[in-house]
């Protein structure tokens, strides 16, 4: 050992206090010369820094050695071999790599992760909880003023038992029908999660009975199919990962995390349109009922004065918000019509 | 130096100097590979690895950070976060799926969750300060009863009050709340005192208003325009990442501000040894700063983070300087020896971060 091993500065912190004393340090593989003083090696605990070069020995006696030169060469000479994590951390190759992989994950998570699991989840939600949350938001619904309905009272029954038929004598009790008038919402229907269906009086007035129930069977396949209980997991798994994973950044990663989430809603939305679709054309196309119906029904509602003359997306109820994509939608209920109307 | 040096007599402090400024040396550089790989695996174990990577980043930064020649150290214990995570978890989930089924059941947890609030920022500053260390001197937050009724205070009961004032007493009630936090502080066995600055706290207030009524007309103006030139559907839509960026860094620069009155009203001991904090955080270059941030994120669709976190905090940090005349040699930490130190180690079992992580 002909050769002197190299001398670093460092600087010792005492436990218990603030002083800092600086002392020249060399390193064996036995273990680190404090000036005169030696420190055998198991007893010293070494921290790598992470990214920077602030690397700390940690003594037995609660000292501690700050090394911000040299440090990395006197932990290889007392032998410490670094970390995977240190190496990942490092690389700007697996960075840039990880890059696409981030979001490939990210993209995965949102189309078939988070949507599995909320149903999964869903699945386990008993009927009966589903049906107590949803009383409420009906009722803070019907409660606001000149919401009364117009409809006349044997309309009123005669759609009811047309609901009543249609998801049949065991479930009918958990099926309701609640009218209500409010032009600022228009023509529109909406199913809440228990089995609550709402019809507006604008719809009742602008469609036959025919149509109205196709627009129901549509929104029973909601009700059926749990969309609303399985909407608000989806979401709020979303907005959970989302935190989890790039919940750091605060404010910075909220904004960017906004539109995503918003798109999340709507690319769900479309899914469970579909769905409710197809629910309803298999209750159409059975026992001598027309397909033609719901198609009708939609064309009427995008041509009312109510829809078109807003303009806004937010005139058109939440089950044509794909609005652009309303004879795309209608292709299917369309085939399955024997004469177009 | 000879190699003969003798540890225990070397008396080498630095000499005596005054002023000590705050050096942060983090570059986005270093700090991008650190952060993408804290995101991979955070997204690769659905989000359990969030709490190792936040210790990562918390450790990056705190070593990033020199005074007088020394890093800080952050130790915070992953599974403690995690812990404080799930916990934070339990009170979110049902929140968010009830309020999006538009429950009354909603206020439930949304309740719990005001009632708890104090306690959990008590935990949250014991916990973050507790981890906290300056040349092997650790930070703490007070574990006194009248720290927690002060948080009740502070942070339910005057807010509570203020609403009835219309808001008058909010910059009261920020003061407030910054007071009580520094008040509570201690490096190891010094604390750390804020003399009442609410008057300051009212000029921000002030400021902040001249700032956000001309904004808010300009806002409103640019919507009009743009309604006249997309249509009405797409002029909010448009408009939105510029009102919402407006927002943020108005929102940024009022804390920022109230931060450095609070700061510069803070003292670390008293008498001789005592030590004054300078803030030379200049209103034109936060706003500038904050600016650049908002466009940078969205120009990189939040690539360029790491550049604009080290950036910020070294503007941040680089600009703080402490009066010392007699050094920072002179503290001491004693709760490794006091009773205490079994409940702080009870209470530094978890650490939630409502705050930052959700």
């Amino acid at each position: 050992m002909a050769e002197t091993p190299p001398q670093f500065t460092g600087r010792l912190v005492v436990a218990g206090s603030s002083r800092a004393v600086t002392v020249p340090v060399t390193a064996s593989a036995e273990g680190l010369h404090l000036g005169m003083e030696f420190i055998p090696a198991p007893v010293i605990t070494i921290v790598p820094p992470v990214g920077g070069n602030c690397w700390r020995f940690r003594l037995a006696d609660g000292r501690v050695l700050e090394m911000l030169d040299g440090g990395r060469v006197l932990a290889e000479t007392l032998g410490h071999r670094e970390g995977w994590r240190d190496r990942l951390e490092k690389s700007w190759r697996v960075a840039l790599l990880s890059l696409p992989v981030i979001l490939a994950a990210g993209a995965a998570t949102w189309f078939w992760g988070v949507p599995l699991a909320a149903d999964q989840v869903a699945d386990m939600v008993p009927l009966e909880v589903e049906r107590s949350i949803s009383d409420q938001a009906l009722q803070l619904l019907l409660q606001g003023k000149d919401t009364d309905t117009k409809v006349p009272l044997e309309r009123q029954k005669a759609l009811q038992r047309t609901l009543a038929a249609m998801v049949g004598p065991d479930n009918a009790a958990h099926y309701w029908l609640s009218f209500l008038n409010s032009p600022i919402i228009g023509p529109n229907a909406f199913a809440l999660p228990g089995g609550d269906i709402v019809v507006t009086d604008q719809l009742v007035d602008l469609l036959d009975d025919e149509e109205i129930a196709a627009v129901l069977a549509h929104e029973v396949g909601h009700v059926q199919h749990r969309h609303g209980l399985r909407m608000a997991l989806r979401a709020s798994g979303m907005s959970v990962l989302a935190a989890a994973t790039l919940g750091d950044m605060g404010s910075a990663g909220q904004l960017l995390l906004a539109t995503p989430v918003l798109l999340t809603t709507l690319h769900y939305t479309r899914g469970f349109e579909a769905e409710a679709d197809a629910a309803a054309l298999a209750w159409l196309t059975r026992d001598g009922r027309s397909p033609c119906a719901f198609a009708r029904a939609l064309r009427k509602i995008v041509a009312s004065p109510a829809v078109k003359g807003a303009g806004g997306d937010g005139a058109i109820p939440s089950w044509l918000r794909s609005h652009p994509m309303t004879e795309e939608r209608l292709r299917p209920f369309d085939a399955a019509c024997p004469a177009k109307i | 130096m000879p190699d003969s040096v003798d540890v225990s007599s070397a008396a080498d402090y630095p000499a005596h100097r005054e002023l000590y400024t705050f050096r942060f040396h983090g570059t986005g550089r270093e700090y991008f590979p650190i952060w993408i790989v804290n995101v991979l695996l955070s997204i690769v174990t659905l989000g359990v690895y969030s709490a190792w990577a936040k210790v990562r980043t918390q450790r990056y930064f705190h070593e990033a950070t020199e005074l007088d020649g020394s890093r800080f150290g952050y130790h915070g214990a992953p599974l403690a976060i995690l812990i404080g995570r799930a916990i934070a978890l339990c009170l979110l989930v049902p929140y968010v799926i009830l309020n999006h089924q538009q429950s009354l059941y909603a206020f439930i947890p949304l309740g719990v969750f005001l009632l708890l609030m104090p306690w959990m920022a008590v935990r949250a500053l014991r916990f973050r300060l507790r981890v906290t260390s300056y040349r092997g001197v650790r930070f703490g937050f007070s574990h006194a009863p009248d720290a927690l009724k002060g948080a009740y205070i502070c942070y339910l009961g005057l807010p509570f009050l203020s609403v009835f004032t219309g808001g008058l007493l909010y910059p009261y009630v920020l003061h407030q709340q910054h007071r009580w936090r520094i008040d509570n502080c201690h490096y190891g066995d010094t604390p750390l005192r804020m003399v009442p600055a609410t008057r300051q706290f009212y000029k921000i207030a002030l400021l902040l208003l001249a700032i956000f009524i001309p904004l808010s007309l300009l806002a409103v103006l640019t919507i009009l325009v743009l309604v006249n030139i997309l249509g009405p559907q797409l002029a909010p839509l448009a408009s939105l990442p510029f009102t919402y960026g407006a927002g943020v860094i108005l929102v940024a620069l009022g804390g920022a501000l109230m931060h450095k009155t609070a700061y510069a009203n803070t003292t670390l001991g008293s008498g001789a040894d005592a030590v004054h904090v300078d803030v030379a955080w200049e209103r034109a270059e936060l706003l500038g700063l904050y600016l650049t941030n908002v466009l940078l994120l969205g120009c990189t669709v939040g690539l360029a983070y790491p550049w604009v976190r080290c950036r910020t905090a070294r503007y941040m940090l680089e600009r703080i300087t402490l009066r010392a005349p007699n050094g920072l040699n002179h503290f001491t930490d004693s709760t490794g020896k006091t009773p205490d130190a079994v409940g702080d180690q009870v209470s530094s079992l978890f650490d939630i971060d409502v705050g930052i992580g959700f």
